[in-house]
C-alpha cells in the first residue's frame, strides 16, 4: 500500500489539569513550539519537523487525558471516501466544520469501540519547520529547543473492545498489523500495534476495562543519545520517569516513558524498525512482555504501571 | 536534607531552562510526620512535596506510585485526620463527594500539620478482566 489514504497521526487533543504548567512542560521542557491560542483558551503546539500548524492541543479540564486524536488524510476526495466507507460499515460519523480548531478543515470524527474519539482530516495550514522548501537547510533552531522532538509519532491508547478496533482499522482505514502481544491466556490480543506507514506503529491499544483512556502519546527522537539526552533534561526539570532509558522488545523503540504535570504519560521514541505491509506481523507471548523483554529488553522486567497507570 | 537545586540554562545559545515556580520557598516549609493507618508506620514530609513524593523520596512504601501528576487514581487515599494543601486532580477519580469526604490523590496534596492516611487506591490490571474486577 502506498500511502495515499491515512498518512499519519496529525493532533491530538490533551486534557491538563493546569494550562500553564501544560504550557511549560511541553514548551519550556520538551521544546516544542507554540503555535497559537483559540478563543477557548486551547493552546496549539508542533514539534520542530512538523511541516503543518499544529500536532499537540491542550485543553484545560477537571480531569487528564486524551480528547481525541486526529489522522491526516492524503486529500478531500479521500476524507469524503473513508467517511462514506466509515458509514458503510457501520460507525456512525460527525463532521467538525473547518475552522473550529485553528488552521485545520474539516474534520470527520468518529467514535471507535474503545470508546476513543478518532478525527480524520485533509486539510491543516503548512507553516513549514523552518529549514525552506528549496536548498532548505538539514534542521531549524528548534532543533535545539528542550528535548526537540522531531514529530509526534504515535498513541497508545487503552479501552475495551480491540479485537472489533483492530478490524476496523484494518478493514476500513487501510491499517496494517505489525505486532501484537497476546493475552494471557492466549486466546486474543491484549495489545496491537497498527501503521498506516512503514512505522512500527501508527496507533496502539491495549485491551482494559475502562473506556477511552490514554496510555501515552509518543514523539520521535532524532537517535538513541537524544532519547539519553531527554532524559537528562527529564531528570533537571524533575520531570516523573515511568520506564527507562532502555529498548523496547516490541517494536525495538528506544524509549523513556514519562509523565506531563497532570499524569498524562507522554514517551521520547527512536524507531528502529521499518515494516512493510507485505511483512508478518510478529507476536509476543504475554509472559515475554516481561520476562522476554517485550516492554524493557534490557532490564526484562515487567514494570506494573505498564499495565495499571493510565489518564 | 531538603535541596532546591538550580538549573542553568545553556550558556551562550537562546533557550534558556525555565525556573521551576512550582518550588516552594525553603522559608516556608515545615516538616510533618505523615501515619499510614493500616501499618501505623510514619514518615516525615515536608509542606513543600506531595504526599506522595515525600514517602517515595524516603524509599517507603504503602502508598501506590502511579503518574505522579493527579490523572490515574492509584495514590487514592483518605485523610483521616490533619490539615493539607491541595492541586487540582482528576474528576475521574476523585468526585466531589470523595472531596467532602477527605478523598485525595497523595500526588495531589501538601501537609499542614501531620496527617493520618487510609490508602483506597491501588493498581488495576488492564489485559485480564477477572483481575481488574477483582481489585476493583
Amino acid at each position: 500500500m502506498a500511502m495515499t489514504g491515512v498518512l499519519r497521526p496529525g493532533h491530538v487533543q490533551i486534557r491538563v489539569l493546569d494550562l500553564e504548567e501544560g504550557v511549560r512542560h511541553y514548551r519550556d521542557i520538551m521544546g516544542l513550539e507554540e503555535t497559537g491560542r483559540d478563543a477557548q483558551g486551547r493552546v496549539y503546539l508542533k514539534c520542530w519537523d512538523e511541516m503543518d500548524h499544529s500536532s499537540v492541543i491542550l485543553r484545560q479540564a477537571d480531569r487528564a487525558g486524551l480528547d481525541f486524536a486526529g489522522y491526516k488524510v492524503l486529500d478531500k476526495a479521500t476524507l469524503e471516501k473513508l467517511d462514506a466507507d466509515l458509514r458503510a460499515y457501520g460507525v456512525k460519523t460527525e463532521r467538525i466544520p473547518a475552522g473550529e480548531m485553528l488552521e485545520t478543515g474539516e474534520r470527520v470524527r468518529f467514535e471507535i469501540p474503545s470508546g476513543h474519539l478518532i478525527e480524520l482530516y485533509a486539510e491543516k495550514t503548512a507553516v513549514g519547520n523552518g529549514c525552506g522548501l528549496v536548498n532548505p537547510t538539514p534542521w531549524s533552531p528548534g532543533k535545539e529547543r528542550g528535548m526537540a522532538p522531531r514529530r509526534l509519532d504515535h498513541i497508545l491508547l487503552y479501552g475495551p473492545n480491540i479485537a472489533a478496533v483492530q478490524k476496523l482499522f484494518t478493514e476500513v482505514l487501510g491499517f496494517n498489523l505489525v505486532e501484537r502481544i497476546l493475552n494471557p491466556e492466549g486466546t486474543g490480543n491484549a495489545v496491537i500495534f497498527l501503521s498506516c506507514s512503514i512505522k512500527s506503529h501508527d496507533i496502539a491499544f491495549g485491551e482494559y476495562p475502562e473506556p477511552a483512556k490514554l496510555h501515552h502519546c509518543s514523539f520521535l527522537m532524532d537517535s538513541w543519545d537524544h532519547v539519553l539526552r531527554a532524559g537528562d533534561i527529564m531528570s533537571m526539570h524533575k520531570v516523573p520517569v515511568d520506564i527507562g532509558p532502555t529498548r523496547h522488545g516490541v517494536t525495538r523503540g528506544c524509549t523513556i516513558y514519562a509523565w506531563d504535570p497532570s499524569g498524562n504519560r507522554f514517551e521520547t521514541f527512536m524507531e528502529d524498525r521499518q515494516p512493510y505491509p507485505d511483512h508478518e506481523p510478529l507476536t509476543w507471548t504475554f509472559e515475554s512482555l516481561g520476562v522476554g523483554g517485550g516492554l524493557d529488553y534490557v532490564q526484562r522486567k515487567l514494570h506494573e504501571t505498564f499495565l495499571t497507570v493510565v489518564s | 536534607m531538603f535541596l532546591i537545586l538550580k538549573v542553568v540554562g545553556f550558556e551562550g545559545g537562546s533557550y534558556k531552562f525555565p525556573i521551576e515556580k512550582l518550588t516552594r520557598k525553603r522559608a516556608d516549609m515545615s516538616v510533618f510526620q505523615i501515619r499510614l493507618f493500616e501499618t501505623g508506620e510514619s514518615f516525615a514530609c515536608d509542606s513543600a512535596q506531595s504526599v506522595l513524593e515525600g514517602m517515595a523520596r524516603l524509599g517507603r512504601r504503602g502508598i501506590p506510585v502511579g503518574c505522579r501528576g493527579g490523572a490515574c487514581g492509584v495514590c487514592k487515599v483518605e485523610v483521616l485526620s490533619g490539615c493539607i494543601e491541595r492541586k487540582a486532580m482528576s474528576r475521574s477519580h476523585v468526585s466531589e463527594e470523595d472531596e467532602k469526604k477527605g478523598q485525595v490523590l497523595a500526588c495531589r496534596i501538601f501537609p499542614s500539620s501531620d496527617l493520618e492516611l487510609r490508602v483506597i487506591g491501588g493498581m488495576k490490571r488492564c489485559v485480564n478482566q477477572q483481575e481488574f474486577r477483582k481489585t476493583s
